[in-house]
Formats: structure tokens, sequence, C-alpha cells
């Protein structure tokens, strides 16, 4: 199956990376989960250009961050949904994996017996190897709570890795590097995050440091809001401390990100559950909202505010439908027709946009979605139900 | 001419208004509700549009020849040898006279419908007017500090862009201390300000402002500035605005909340001291949702909510936000202490607005932006969103009616409209205005 036919014609301009540089922020909810649409993107960056005329494009390389979801998570869902075999793209060095999630709090845990199997098999042999015990640690390691780890409970000060040694021992590392070639997040700092992509971006582009394009995808930074302790104490930003997890640093990170070489789309996606989201200066409640709901609020609106367009899943407004997960919402910022050179905010772009159209001929608009077992989506749009993907 | 008594130029501009919202023609000449009695006289068109449009093309090749070849022969004459940017200075100066001239032209040949004629206005409405044009082309000289308010439904960035443009034409200091933006246009001085400190920021302001020229300072998210208890906002700003010809335009994102310090827990909320600090507020809206709050408030309905207000979870910004062109609400404050509001359509610029010399673009050649009530769109209530589920009882008649039947039952005069005619109607007659399917049945009239 061609990579391209996953994706519904629908659906296409908005998976498709835009010609300039942008933001895009993808939002989720808890029953609606925006995974299918980051596969969506990752198989439109990552299907492999045609034969003649596409050579000459810039090749379109991919750093996905996930603070949620583990490697595993992602590869099955990549090959499951999206036919893409994220292993052979690692090494082929157009994807690069960040974990933020098995070693940001757990020490580094001695690997369950069927990981640490593949370096020792050749290659031909590996990806038939690893399917079956993939399968089998999928459904225990991407649900289990951090806290659930008996090695958290016993000690929990002496669990995090000091924040000079990031890394584990140089072996450990290659081996790591040989098994699943990502990297890891150890420390919830700022500046580590921002070290971890650098080097994964060196990473990808050490063959061909200038032509590449990187999207650059963070599934639910907000998390690291909810985890960090000094959201709630004032800032004290001097300079020797390195600065407190807020959310404006947060999003100045994310800023800092999308400035750095080769990055051309940023995409994250950010949890937008109405408790996550009522902070809101309008909203009247007699309780104050608390220091971590103003927070995910605030971190939430100040993206929303900056990105380009905003992809938004949700359930279904009037309940639970068969047939239907969700629906997804797409609004552009910038709109309109201006046909001159001063777009002001990027330099010489040039906009020849139609009336609503916004950046890349994006239109804003709903569809509904429907993902079936199988991974397989369907995009429709309303009133079309039994339409075709 | 036209049949609604406006030249074909006129109608042709008006058109191409219309169609930026998706008007069709027919629809546009209803909401204009052409008056009925005497024609209003306009200017007769000896040529056609397109004749008028390619006479205005050839004008401007010869008057773009003339100043080519004049320049190259002042050039031979003096024996001089003319650097490139004095043959572009000399250029654009030509083209600015006959950008003049052009417009001379277009003022003989159209007319503009009165509906964006501003000496109609009442007089304090024309007042409010002439003080928005002047904040938005940076002319108030007593506007030291314009609070410009947005949320996720209309961004303030169109607006910026547009105090950017004016700026550059008139040749203003435009410098950008930004939060949200990670590059600009290379002739805004640039500075991105989202891991300062503030006296760092204050510094490069300070290393920014021009003492020669009159400066702006845009601040595209004041809430760094206002977030944590290191940076006092006011002495910040009003230390910027001690600077001679310097005015600061700051935006604030209503909806993004701000985590309070337990020491600024004691103080008035950031917003507040904003908006006392404030000469001129400018709140920015989105047209579509304008409109459809007035038609709800028509009806005498709630004001449907956009957005993250929407009680649906999930949903960040509102359909049909960031429309194309936005509604201003405004509020002025003179230095009495009266304040006077007003709200006002701009639309997107465009890069014939502007005179094409300079340094990107020149002056703005004429003011577009208008009084919202102004707006036909607004006036008609075009966006009208439809009431998703109209009871309509199970019949198999057609109860509705096309679009065609609506416009020929509202267009029908009753008889007691006629009566009200000063001139007196004509008695009791039936008015029918014959169609083209109606055959005139001699026989029956003479029974």
């Amino acid at each position: 199956m061609p990579p391209s036919s996953r994706i519904s014609p629908l659906l296409q301009p908005y998976t498709h990376l835009p010609d300039r540089e942008s933001f895009i922020l993808l939002t989720e909810v808890l029953g609606a989960s925006a995974n299918w649409l980051v596969i969506r993107f990752l198989i439109d960056a990552l299907s492999i250009p045609g034969d003649g005329e596409k050579q000459e494009e810039a090749e379109v390389k991919v750093i996905l961050v996930s603070w949620l979801r583990d490697w595993e998570f992602w590869r099955s869902e990549g090959r499951k949904a999206g036919g893409l075999d994220l292993l052979r793209l690692s090494q082929e060095k157009r994807f690069a994996f960040v974990d933020g999630l098995s070693k940001l709090y757990l020490p580094p845990m001695p690997e369950a017996p069927a990981h640490t199997q593949p370096p020792t098999v050749p290659s031909q042999t590996r990806t038939q190897q690893t399917t079956l015990p993939v399968r089998g640690s999928r459904i225990i390691n991407p649900r289990a709570p951090p806290g659930t780890s008996p090695n958290l409970t016993a000690s929990p000060t002496a669990s995090i890795p000091p924040p000079s040694a990031p890394r584990a021992s140089p072996t450990q590392q290659q081996q790591q590097q040989q098994q699943q070639p990502h990297f890891s997040l150890t420390t919830p700092t700022l500046a580590h995050l921002k070290e971890t992509i650098l080097s994964a971006i060196a990473h990808l582009t050490s063959a061909a440091p200038t032509s590449a394009k990187i999207l650059l995808i963070l599934d639910s930074p907000d998390t690291l809001l909810a985890l960090s302790s000094t959201t709630s104490a004032p800032p004290m930003p001097t300079a020797q401390t390195p600065a407190p997890l807020t959310p404006s640093t947060l999003c100045s990170t994310l800023l800092d990100l999308w400035t750095l070489p080769n990055i051309h789309t940023l995409l994250p996606i950010i949890h937008a559950d109405t408790p996550l989201v009522s902070a809101l200066p309008s909203n009247t409640s007699p309780h104050p909202p608390t220091p971590l709901e103003t927070a995910s609020t605030a971190f939430l609106t100040r993206l929303a505010h900056i990105a380009d367009r905003t992809m938004s899943c949700r359930l279904l407004d009037t309940g639970v439908a068969r047939d239907v997960s969700g629906v997804l919402r797409v609004t552009v910022r910038e709109k309109g027709g201006v046909s001159d050179e001063a777009g002001f905010w990027t330099e010489g772009e040039e906009l020849g946009m139609g009336e609503d159209e916004g950046v890349g001929g994006v239109r804003e608009g709903e569809l509904l979605y429907f993902v079936g077992g199988d991974g397989g989506v369907r995009v429709f749009e309303r009133g079309a139900g039994s339409g075709e993907a | 001419m036209s049949s609604t008594g406006f030249s074909d130029v006129a109608m042709a501009e008006f058109f191409a208004k219309t169609r930026s919202y998706g008007i069709s023609e027919v629809e546009a000449l209803e909401s204009l509700n052409i008056p009925q009695g005497p024609v209003r006289p306009s200017i007769r068109l000896p040529i056609t549009l397109e004749q008028f449009r390619e006479e205005r093309a050839r004008l401007y090749e010869d008057w773009k020849k003339q100043a080519e070849d004049k320049a190259e022969a002042d050039c031979k004459k003096n024996k001089k040898i003319l650097t490139r940017r004095k043959f572009v200075k000399e250029l654009n100066f030509t083209l600015r006279t006959e950008a003049r001239v052009k417009d001379s032209i277009r003022a003989k040949m159209g007319t503009i419908p009165p509906e964006f004629q501003q000496r109609h206005l009442p007089h304090e409405k024309k007042q409010n007017w002439l003080n928005m044009a002047k904040v938005l082309s940076l002319r108030k000289t007593d506007n030291l500090f314009t609070l410009v308010l947005d949320d996720l439904n209309q961004s303030s960035r169109p607006l910026l862009t547009e105090f950017i443009h004016r700026g550059l034409g008139h040749r203003i200091n435009m410098i950008l201390v930004s939060f949200e933006a990670i590059r600009t246009h290379h002739h805004i001085r640039f500075i991105r300000a989202n891991n300062l400190a503030a006296d760092e920021i204050m510094k490069r302001i300070e290393g920014a402002i021009n003492p020669k020229a009159q400066n702006v300072i845009l601040i595209d998210s004041m809430h760094d500035l206002l977030e944590g208890s290191n940076v006092n906002v006011t002495f910040f700003l009003s230390s910027i605005m001690r600077y001679r010809e310097t005015s600061v335009i700051g935006v604030y994102h209503q909806d993004v909340p701000i985590a309070a310090t337990p020491t600024q827990a004691y103080e008035p909320i950031a917003l507040a001291t904003l908006k006392f600090m404030a000469t001129t507020i400018l709140a920015c809206r989105s047209l579509k949702h304008v409109i459809s709050a007035k038609a709800a408030r028509d009806r005498s309905l709630l004001e449907p909510t956009v957005g993250l207000l929407e009680e649906a979870e999930g949903v960040i910004q509102g359909m049909g936000a960031n429309s194309n062109g936005m509604v201003i609400d405004a509020e002025f404050r003179r230095k009495t202490g009266t304040t006077t509001q007003e709200s006002f359509f701009i639309r997107r610029s465009q890069l014939s607005d502007y005179y094409p010399d300079g340094h990107p673009h020149g002056k703005l050649k004429k003011e577009f932006m208008i009084l919202l009530e102004q707006d036909l769109a607004y006036k008609a209530g075009i966006h009208m969103p439809e009431p998703e589920s109209t009871p309509e009882p199970e019949s198999t008649f057609d109860l509705g009616l096309t679009d065609k039947q609506r416009r020929e039952r509202e267009g029908v005069v009753l008889p007691y409209h006629d009566a009200q005619n000063p001139e007196g109607g004509e008695g009791g007659r039936i008015l029918y205005d014959m169609g083209e399917e109606d055959d005139f049945d001699e026989e029956e009239d003479e029974i």
C-alpha cells in the first residue's frame, strides 16, 4: 500500500508540510486523541518521494519528542496505521525519537530480555524477531504510570538522576543506540530538552547538513508543567539558576526550538480538556483557579496565539456515535488576500491566497473522522457519514 | 450608467468590496437598498470600464517611460554619473507625481458610493473617524500608549501589520519587541525579547530608538512583562514614553491568564493597570462573530459564544475566527478626561492601497477604514447563520421559498405603502409589475 493513499484527500492539505516555516498546534481531549493525526503527519513527511521530479526538493526529516508514550507505542502505531517502518527510517537518519517518558524520572532500568536480544541478531531478521515481543510489551509499557514502579516508591529522591550526568554509561548508551536508535530525556529541565533536540538534529543532519527540512513533533509538552513543582513558586530569574518552568519559559523554549537550524515546522500536541482551560480570565467561577490550572490554560492559549494553524480533535458534540470517532476543527490565523510582499512577520513571503485561505492555502473547516480498529482512518465531511475515506 | 444611479466604476469598486465577503452582486444590490425616486446625478462615462482600464494602463506606461527618459536625458546633459540610488530616487519622485495624476483621473471618472463617503456622517461620528484615522496612521502626537486587546477569535496581527505598513510609509522608526515572532521584515527593528530580562529589553529598546525620528514601539505580547515580580510595567512603559516622539503599542491577549505571585495578589490586576495607562484602547473582534452576535441581538436571542467559551470540550478557536478584515472597538481618551467609543471596520490592506515608492512602499493613498455601521455586510447581516434545525411541518408541499421567489416577494409594493407617498399614491390600484412569464390579457382587463 503506497503511503499517500493512507491519507484521505480531504485531510491531505492539512497534513502536508507547509511551504514556509510554520507553527501548527494540535490539541486533543481525553476521548479524542490526536495520535492518528500525528501518524498522518509522519506518513506525509516520511513517505518516499517519487523517482523523478521530487528529488531536488529538500528531504523531510522528523524528530518526535514524546512525553507520554514510548518508542514501542509509536513504532507499532506507525507500522499498523501508517505502514511506516520507523526503525528502518531512523537507521536511515530520517527519523529520530526522543523519549521523554521512560527515563525522565526513573533510573535506567535493566531492559527486558526481549529488548537486549536484537543487537546480536543479524539485521535481516531483526524486524521479524522484534515483532512478536513488541506486541507483548506494548500493552504493559505505555499505560503504566511511573508511580507504580517499585523503584520510585522505595527512594523517590534518589531515583532522579543528577543533572550533571544526564546519560547512562557510554557502553549502555551504545547498546541503546544499536537496539533503539533514539534519544532520551533524563531531567525535566528546559536546557536539557534543548540540548537533546540539538543533538538529535546533529544526528539527523550529519550526512547533509544544509538541505534537510525537519518537522519537530512535541507530544504533550504540557506534561512538563504538571510535573514541575515550580509553577506555583514566584520566578526568581538570576543569571546562574536555570529558568523556572512556567508557561512563559516553556513557551519561549518552544519558540527557541523553532529557530534551531533546519527546523522547518513545529508541531506541539497539547491537551485541551475543559479542566485544563478552565482558568480563563472571563471565567467567573467562585473558586479561584489553582496554579496548575492557570499554568496549563496560559500555556495553551499562548501557543494558540503563536500558532499559524490550530487543529483540534474533540468528541462529537451530539454524543457518541458508532461510526464517528470525533471532530477535527482546523482554524487558521492569517487569512485573506494580502497580495503584497509585506506579510512583515516572515521575510519575503509571497501570499497569493484566496478569501478564506490561510498559510499554505489551507482553509478553515471541520471534518469528521473515524479511527477503525485496524488503525485505518476515514475522514469525511459533516453529513457524508458513509463517504469513502 | 447602471440603473442604480452610480457610475460603473463606482459600482465595480463596490462589487469588488462585497465580493470579498462572498456576497453575490444581486445580494449586494439588495443590501444597498437603493431609494426609489429621482436618480442621483452622476457623471456619465463616455467610455466603458475596460476602455478606462486600458487608458489608465497606457497613461501609467507613458509616465514611466517619460520618467526614465527624463532621468536618462538629465544624466547625459549634466555629464554627471548618477548613482543607481539617485536614479531610483528621481524615478520614484516621478512615479509619485504620476500616482497623483492617476488619482485625480480616477476622482474625475468615478465616484464612490455614498456609503463610503464620510461627509454624510453626523459631526461626532466624523470626529471619531478622524481620531481613528490619526491613531492608525500614528499621527496622533498625544497618543502615547495604545493598548490593543485581542483574543484567539481575532488575532491582532493584521492590525499590527497595518500599523507597520503605515508607519513605514511615513518613515517612522518601527521597533518590534517580540515575544511571539521569531523574525520579521528587515525594515523593522526587531528585538526578540522572550529570553531577556527587563533591563536588557530596555537597554535594547534604548539602543533602537532614533532620537531624530518618530519612534513607535510595538510589543506583541505584554504578558511576559506583566508576569513575575521582576518588572514594574508602569515604570517600564513610562521610561520608554519619556523619549521625544516615542509611543508604544502594546498587545494584551485577553484569554491568557496571568499567574499572580503572592505580592501581586495585593496589586490591581495587570489589565486594569494597562487600561488605566492607555490613551487609546483598541479591542479586536472578528467581523463574522460581530455579525452573528448582532443577528442574535436583533432577534432578542442570546448572543452565541465562540472559541474557548463554546460549550464544547476541546474547542480552541471558533469557526470564522480571524475573518478577512476585522472589527475594532475603540476607546479614545482625551486630555480633558472625556472618552469616546466607536466601532470601526478595517479590511485587509493590499499593495495597491499604497503608493509604490518608498521602502518597502510609500504612503497610504486613501484611508479605507470605515465605521462599523457603514459596513455593508454588517448592515445587511449577511453572515447571519441560519438556525440549524428549523422545525418544519411534515407536508408534501414545499413551503419554502427559493431565492428568486423571495426577491420577487420582497419587491412587491403593497398598496398602503404606496398610499403613504407624499405625492399621493395611485389610489387603490393594484400595483403589479408584469413578469416575463405573464402575458397581458386584454379581454380580462376590459371586463
